[in-house]
């Protein structure tokens, strides 16, 4: 996948920086999950856990998640 | 050329014995009386079949899932192993659940599914079988692995499949209910049980809050889950323990709203097919939708499948419909 893991996206996606109206229903509710962890507690492990979780289900879904990872990565961080 | 998906006992044996890859919903007593073979089942009585809406015993409810499956896994998951379902999932492909009703299993995926360990690397979904509401309490949903003889109540069976190379399984949901614009509710505790609630930032007994102001109960509560409606269908208000039962658990940290009304279930639905396009190869709705809707002999665009006592989609759901295409 041509999005590293230390790409700020992922850090900004899980902390809830980045806005964006998913289509498939697996990145939704496990965004959902990112959330509710998130919410919970929003230290640098937890957040860094929830990076991976999240790095990991797109490069296993790569090509099937194709159009939200672009969601993702068009948005322009601040 | 028009599918069919309701079948006489007769011809499903043929369809088992020719080898097919099925997924089964139908009585208990006819599904029994099936040999063994590359199937999964769970009992309902309750279809949207070629005809509509369609209450019987006497037939049973087929998926025919053989077109662009090159291996498969049937696989039998109690409350202890249930967790690790996506070890045994392809890479691509997809799963199918069957869970039976008011088994410990049954709570315990739906409390814990959203948490397992890569559930949503790849579709999960399926449903929760049921029974005759006249048999609530008189006899317990069942669910059979068709490999091994194996009929249960208290175990799942899953139908892992693998697709051939350039299909791909896509797994959604349809949900004609939308948050309302009345109270936010939260709960204190993840349950189907629920007693307290935080009421726009104000602790309250759920009942309470349900009986002083009326709230239809007929509608579910939502919660939006980054934009996929998520339900919990109320089962009843328990007056004397002040407790309100849910057929999906409410989870601590989400907030829901009382769903906004649907005057027309069958046109909202009917809209939603019609924009999405879908011909989906495995769908299932939820009975409170067959109920409250009245569905029975009617027709809910091209869906057909099994009407259920909960809808599997990664997570338990309720008043759903969910399907799965293959694309």
């Amino acid at each position: 996948m041509n999005y590293e893991l230390s790409d700020p996206h992922w850090k900004y996606l899980v902390v809830g920086k980045l806005n964006c109206k998913f289509e498939l229903l697996a990145v939704k509710l496990l965004m959902n999950r990112i959330r509710v962890k998130i919410s919970l507690g929003d230290d640098e492990e937890t957040v860094n856990d929830c990076i991976n979780e999240v790095h990991n289900f797109f490069k296993k879904n790569e090509k099937y998640a194709e159009k939200d990872l672009l969601k993702i990565f068009e948005q322009e961080i601040k | 050329m028009k599918m069919k998906y309701v079948f006489h006992i007769d011809e499903v044996i043929r369809m088992i014995n020719n080898g097919a890859i099925l997924a089964l919903a139908g009585s208990e007593s006819l599904l029994s009386k099936l040999p063994k073979g590359k199937w999964v089942g769970g009992t309902t009585p309750y279809f949207m079949g070629d005809d509509g809406g369609v209450h019987t015993n006497e037939l049973i409810f087929v998926n025919d899932l053989s077109d662009h499956t090159v291996d498969f896994l049937i696989k039998s998951y109690s409350d202890h192993t249930i967790s690790a379902i996506a070890d045994d999932e392809f890479t691509n492909g997809y799963t199918l659940l069957i869970i039976p009703a008011f088994s410990t299993l049954h709570t315990s995926f739906a409390e814990n599914a959203p948490q397992y360990k890569d559930i949503f690397n790849n579709p999960l979904f399926g449903w929760i079988s049921g029974i005759d509401q006249k048999e609530i309490s008189v006899v317990t949903p069942k669910v059979f692995n068709g490999m091994t003889g194996e009929v249960s109540d208290s175990m799942a069976v899953a139908l892992h499949v693998k697709l051939e190379d350039g299909k791909t399984a896509h797994l959604d949901i349809l949900n004609p209910f939308v948050k309302g614009s009345g109270d936010r509710i939260s709960f204190p505790k993840t349950g189907f049980k629920v007693k307290d609630a935080i009421i726009n930032g104000e602790s309250k007994n759920f009942a309470d809050y349900l009986i002083e102001n009326s709230i239809d109960i007929k509608l579910p509560l939502v919660a939006d889950y980054y934009g996929a409606m998520i339900n919990i269908g109320f089962q009843n208000i328990d007056y004397e323990n002040k407790e309100v039962n849910v057929y999906a658990p409410v989870f601590k940290n989400i907030e829901y709203a009382m769903a906004a009304p649907v005057t027309n279930y069958i046109a909202v639905f009917e809209a939603s097919l019609k924009e999405k396009n879908i011909h989906p190869v495995f769908s299932c709705n939820c009975l409170l939708n067959y109920i409250y809707a009245e569905l029975e002999g009617k027709k809910t665009g091209n869906i057909k499948g099994p009407i259920t006592f909960g809808e599997i989609a990664y997570q338990l759901l309720n008043r759903t419909l969910v399907y799965l295409t293959i694309e």
